[in-house]
């Protein structure tokens, strides 16, 4: 499963649902991004139809660095009910992943 | 950065590893390890030879000595072994990569100040290699990138990883590096999970695990 690439607009449209959202917040150069995607490809199956997923480029959409204020790169950041829940700094192995999930999806 | 320069000669001068006390106590090896078995003397003499001090999780290990010294083997084994064909200062830098993405504050220290004292690495050239600055060309890219992937999360290690590091290296070579990815993740974790005590002369570069890679690799 490949995490679907979304525009500013789209990662907005997606938390407008209400769903629970996940964004990957990722850029080319940065080199933790490569393996955090990876993580997510084998974690998102198990929250498949619970979870909206996608990736953003923070190079291309800019305004999201400001908006979420995003200090580093990758960056996860989890929505529910139209609010953003939290925020995961850094590389995250895959059960940090599912407990941020769990969480949001339990709140 | 090349990698074929031979290790400054082993240390005569053994600095005090310094007073840091381990959540349980350290098992007594007496002032000559004199408390240490006979036969896994050697090692420990080796290890304080080539570190420069008497490491503190080598106290703890000292507990089970006759599991600590099959450690001390596989670790030269590893690392050293005249048969290997990957040369340790090279692996001292996987293994800094890896100890890194580990998150291991004691294994990071230790690898900073042993290729500063072995291999007259400044600073800054510990800190191109933590950086992903300092590949000298795609054979080492190859394996940095392995090691940095296998480190933070090895079900994420990709075909296209293990071909491109089984294009550059043979299969002994490929084997070498799997064994650095997975002896530095056994002893990070223990070290880790025991909160082991970094020693004075390591004590300055606790913070030197946070540094991260600026550049992509691979």
């Amino acid at each position: 499963m490949s995490l679907p690439r979304w525009s500013a607009d789209e990662m907005e449209q997606a938390i407008a649902t209400g769903d629970a959202v996940l964004v990957d917040l990722r850029a080319d150069w940065c080199p933790q991004c490569g393996p955090q995607e990876r993580v997510l490809e084998r974690v998102l199956p198990t929250f498949d139809e619970r979870v909206r997923f996608g990736s953003v480029d923070v190079e291309v959409n800019t305004t999201v660095v400001d908006d979420y204020h995003v200090k580093g790169l990758p960056t996860l950041l989890v929505f529910r009910d139209r609010r953003h829940h939290s925020t995961l700094a850094g590389f995250k192995r895959a059960p940090e992943v599912r407990q941020a999930l769990e969480a949001v999806l339990q709140a | 950065m090349t990698t074929t320069s031979p290790p400054n000669p082993i240390t005569l001068d053994i600095l005090d590893e310094g007073d840091r006390e381990a959540f349980i106590p350290y098992a007594p090896v007496g002032e000559n390890l004199e408390h240490v078995p006979i036969h896994v003397r050697p090692e420990l003499h080796y290890y304080i030879a080539r570190m420069g001090f008497l490491p503190n999780t080598l106290k703890l290990y000292m507990h089970m000595p006759w599991a600590a010294e099959w450690l001390y083997k596989l670790n030269n084994a590893v690392m050293r072994d005249e048969r290997n064909s990957l040369d340790e200062h090279f692996k001292y830098r996987l293994s800094l990569i890896a100890s890194r993405d580990n998150e291991c504050e004691y294994c990071t220290a230790h690898h900073v100040v042993t290729l500063k004292r072995r291999w007259n690495e400044a600073d800054e050239d510990v800190q191109r290699t933590l950086r992903f600055e300092d590949a000298a060309d795609e054979r080492e890219e190859a394996a940095i990138a392995f090691v940095h992937q296998a480190s933070l999360d090895a079900a994420g290690v990709t075909d296209e990883m293990r071909a491109r590091l089984a294009q550059h290296y043979s299969p002994q070579e490929v084997m070498e590096i799997v064994l650095v990815v997975g002896f530095w993740k056994m002893y990070n974790t223990m070290h880790t999970a025991m909160a082991a005590p970094l020693e004075d002369p390591v004590i300055d570069y606790a913070d030197w695990v946070n540094i991260q890679p600026a550049a992509s690799i691979g």
